[in-house]
């Protein structure tokens, strides 16, 4: 039987196979040396992994579905980075464990809001956007500022970002409950922000 | 309005202008949502009614002439 497009094209068993063969190396080429390039799997050199008050922050941002609205991908176009800086870089990702790359943008991008408002700001911003920006449609997160932060499960949490990769040390697992006292859930979310996309800050 | 950019290179508008410009959007939305809940709450008020008016009848069996 010599295999010819004809009967390729009227076997569809056969067809489903070679179209999985072809996907698959395609997919394999594109995907695997991710694994294995520096630029990728490297972290940038400035990034760390988040202090337990900012991992707190973190995940309080995916609790809150912000991911919802904000990105935190600056695209290499030339009024994404006039407007929120340096495009992204996949080296400023390595210790996002899962990545808030988001994909809606009803909010601005965040890759790179660290630094660019004040503590202050962020404080009266969380509890009713329209007090600083009059047209925002961003509902008010109130209820961080009365949260007292949970740091119970904190080290529990960067244990398992270990086994995920991050290079947390025993030191700084055993000191994290101490980093959450008497903190807000507020505190930990403006400590996070503040934090984002600082390494390429001011980079053209 | 994302990508505007003035002749000097700098961006035309803030992203705050872009989120205003999306509010009579969002109205329509609300509209056509309203619209459609509408819609729904008719269905349900129809076919309460209809359950409402009908009646249980005894269906006739008719007896079997002969099989074939």
């Amino acid at each position: 039987m010599k295999l010819t497009h004809d009967k390729i094209e009227t076997t569809p068993t056969l067809l489903i196979v070679l179209v999985i063969l072809v996907v698959a190396i395609g997919g394999l080429v594109e995907i695997v040396p991710l694994y294995f390039q520096r630029s990728t799997t490297q972290a940038m050199q400035g990034i760390k992994p988040y202090e337990p008050l900012r991992l707190a922050g973190r995940d309080i941002y995916i609790r809150e579905g912000c991911y919802n609205c904000h990105s935190q991908m600056i695209r290499p176009f030339r009024a994404e980075t006039l407007r929120y800086g340096h495009y992204s870089v996949a080296g400023e990702f390595v210790y996002d464990h899962p990545f808030q790359w988001g994909s809606k943008r009803t909010g601005p991008d965040l890759a790179r809001v660290g630094g660019r408002y004040s503590d202050e700001w962020h404080r009266i911003h969380f509890n009713n956007p329209r007090d600083v920006v009059p047209e925002s449609n961003m509902p008010a997160y109130s209820w961080f500022e009365k949260t007292r932060l949970d740091g119970s499960d904190i080290q529990a949490r960067m244990k398992a970002l270990r086994t995920a990769g991050v290079p947390y040390t025993d030191e700084q697992i055993a000191k994290a409950p101490e980093a959450l006292k008497d903190k807000t859930e507020l505190d930990a979310v403006i400590a996070y922000l503040q934090g984002l996309g600082v390494e390429l800050r001011g980079v053209r | 309005m994302w990508r505007a950019v003035n002749e000097d290179g700098t961006l035309t508008y803030t992203f705050i202008e872009s989120v205003k410009a999306t509010y009579p959007f969002y109205w329509i939305r609300l509209l056509g949502g309203l619209m459609y809940l509408a819609g729904m709450c008719l269905m349900a008020w129809n076919m309460v009614k209809t359950i409402g008016q009908g009646k249980a009848v005894e269906a006739q069996i008719p007896a079997a002439v002969a099989h074939a």
